[in-house]
């Protein structure tokens, strides 16, 4: 295979689905983990059949194809440009056809999961005598392919606003920058597929304990299923943590009181926990109550705080913090066994409140260690 | 203006710098030193952003957790090496300052178009040189009308054009009665400085102005 192809397919495709396996873990888990096996094919039929019914779930499916080639495409770009030194040099150095073959490879490789869905809703279009659907769902497919890959040639070229206005637009989700959002914003943008991981460890573990065995289900057993979704999100409040005292430190150098901080972190586990709220209300009505269903959104709010909280005890290294969220685990299951959760909850924001207002002023990161 | 009294600053015990007792009056000092002296330590520790032994207040009013929120609007400082969340853009970190530190539109659009910071506003940091970082963390540092702004290294990485401009604008402010600490390894500050500041062997001395 000629050189670009290979560097290309080293830099650009085998690094987006490096960078996208929680994403598309998360959209494998959705299609396929939680339909039994023997309605999967019935199930995805139903859903191209809904789809090729229903203009709307068309539009739909056509906007979310759309978006996520900008994904891809902003993929290649933004390789494009991190390289532009080195790499991408060279890249110029070949002739515009060479770079257009190759873009067009790349981004058909990138966006193939979409393409292969799409030939699927096609020939059962086809199948079924509707070559009008048939005919669109290609000529989509063909048209972002192509638009895209003009983009991104354009784009290499160093022709960066032409053809498309919609750089730079993904995520779709436009968070306005605001103090208290500055650490959500870090895992949606910064930490996706580690969310949308542990989303799905969520939705698993719920989906185990609350509707797959729910003869069997004891409480114990699901607060200690909690503590260790707790002890998995720590991991990301720990990257959190270092994003503030790093990339973020001029927050330390602004008049932010010392309340404002300590809520922006409450606000953050609030907003963090509401996808597993919802999947605790909407999945079962039977075994849990509305209650009980509040107080474990809670347990895990404060669980986040207070590790969060304690972040700014001590100049943690990583494995040190592994091996003292292990210890944690243990302790919280000890005390879990004697004291009613309500209570646990209490505690843990209490000390998550006293804890942080007595070291956030002294804690030092350790990279300054190093500083002149 | 700037009292420190009593400082201290120390990393794993091992002391790094120490300062009996220093006044600096309303001026631009400059602050020098060998690489690992201590310079930007105590500029952090001025700032708020590290913890120390001692007492440092300015215009009497003490860094403490009472004082924090009045402390840091007396405050701004400038990163040798900014790094900001690639995520978010300049506008979006000017609006947050602006937001929070009082400070007129236009003048805001004037110190981007002086720095040159207006033709990338709407680029994601991530995608910045460490030119254009530098230009970003110069313009916040600017907003809100503080008294004193701390700049380490302010010519790191900056054209010779913007070099001027940032004279330019520090003459301006410090007419308009804004105190500056500054280090700087380079001959790049054409200003009148008060106070030459020396740190060595972990103690800090005044020279004579040598600017």
């Amino acid at each position: 295979m000629n050189l670009i192809y290979r560097l290309s397919f080293k830099l650009m495709v085998v690094q987006f689905y490096k960078r996208n396996a929680g994403l598309l873990f998360f959209f494998f888990i959705a299609f396929f983990g939680i339909i039994p096996p023997q309605y999967l094919v019935t199930t995805h039929l139903g859903l191209i059949h809904a789809q090729i019914d229903s203009p709307l779930l068309s539009l739909c499916v056509l906007v979310f194809w759309a978006s996520y080639s900008i994904r891809c495409t902003n993929f290649i770009c933004t390789t494009n440009n991190k390289y532009w030194d080195s790499t991408t040099s060279y890249f110029r150095s070949f002739s515009p056809k060479t770079i257009r073959i190759n873009l067009l490879l790349v981004f058909s490789v990138v966006y193939l999961p979409i393409t292969i869905y799409g030939i699927l809703v096609a020939s059962v279009a086809f199948f079924e005598e509707n070559s009008i659907y048939g005919s669109y769902v290609l000529t989509s497919l063909l048209i972002i392919t192509l638009c895209n890959t003009i983009y991104a040639y354009h784009f290499s070229q160093g022709r960066k606003t032409l053809v498309f206005p919609y750089r730079n637009i993904y995520p779709s989700i436009k968070i306005n920058f605001h103090f208290n959002w500055i650490l959500l914003s870090y895992y949606w943008r910064e930490r996706t597929k580690v969310v949308l991981l542990l989303k799905v460890i969520s939705y698993v573990g719920f989906n185990l304990f609350i509707i797959r065995n729910k003869d069997f289900f004891r409480e114990d057993y699901f607060v200690l299923f909690l503590l260790l979704l707790g002890s998995f999100n720590s991991l990301l409040i720990f990257s959190g943590q270092k994003f503030l005292e790093e990339r973020a430190q001029f927050l330390r150098n602004l008049p932010i009181s010392l309340f404002a901080r300590g809520m922006m972190n409450l606000i953050t586990a609030i907003v963090y926990f509401i996808p597993e709220l919802l999947f605790l209300i909407g999945m079962n009505h039977e075994i849990l109550t509305y209650e009980s269903k509040f107080l474990y959104y809670t347990f895990l709010i404060s669980h986040f705080v207070l590790q969060f909280a304690l972040l700014y005890s001590e100049n943690f290294s990583y494995w040190k913090y592994i091996k003292y969220l292990v210890v944690m685990l243990f302790g919280f299951q000890m005390m879990i066994a004697v004291v009613p959760i309500y209570i646990v909850i209490v505690i843990n924001l209490i000390l998550s409140a006293v804890i942080f207002h007595d070291s956030y002023l002294k804690y030092e990161h350790q990279t300054s260690l190093m500083k002149d | 203006m700037i009292e420190i009294s009593n400082f201290s600053k120390s990393y794993n015990g091992n002391l790094v710098l120490e300062i009996p007792n220093l006044e600096l009056d309303q001026g631009i000092h400059s602050l020098s030193g060998k690489n690992g002296s201590g310079k930007t330590t105590l500029l952090k520790c001025i700032a708020g952003i590290l913890p120390y032994e001692g007492n440092i207040s300015i215009n009497g009013i003490r860094n403490s957790k009472a004082n924090m929120m009045k402390y840091l609007k007396l405050v701004r400082y400038s990163p040798a090496e900014p790094v900001f969340p690639n995520f978010l853009k300049s506008q979006d970190l000017i609006a947050f300052y602006s937001s929070m530190l009082p400070y007129e539109q236009k003048d805001i659009d004037i110190l981007a178009r002086s720095l040159g910071v207006s033709k990338f506003m709407d680029v994601q940091i991530g995608h910045y040189s460490s030119g254009m970082l530098k230009k970003l963390s110069l313009l916040l540092t600017f907003i809100g009308n503080s008294e004193v702004i701390i700049l380490d290294e302010p010519f790191n990485a900056l054209d010779t054009e913007t070099c001027e401009r940032l004279n330019e604008i520090i003459s301006q402010r410090r007419a308009a009665g804004t105190s500056f600490l500054t280090t700087t390894h380079q001959n790049n500050l054409h200003v009148t400085v008060n106070k030459g500041l020396q740190i060595e062997n972990f103690q800090l001395t005044i020279n004579e102005p040598n600017i």
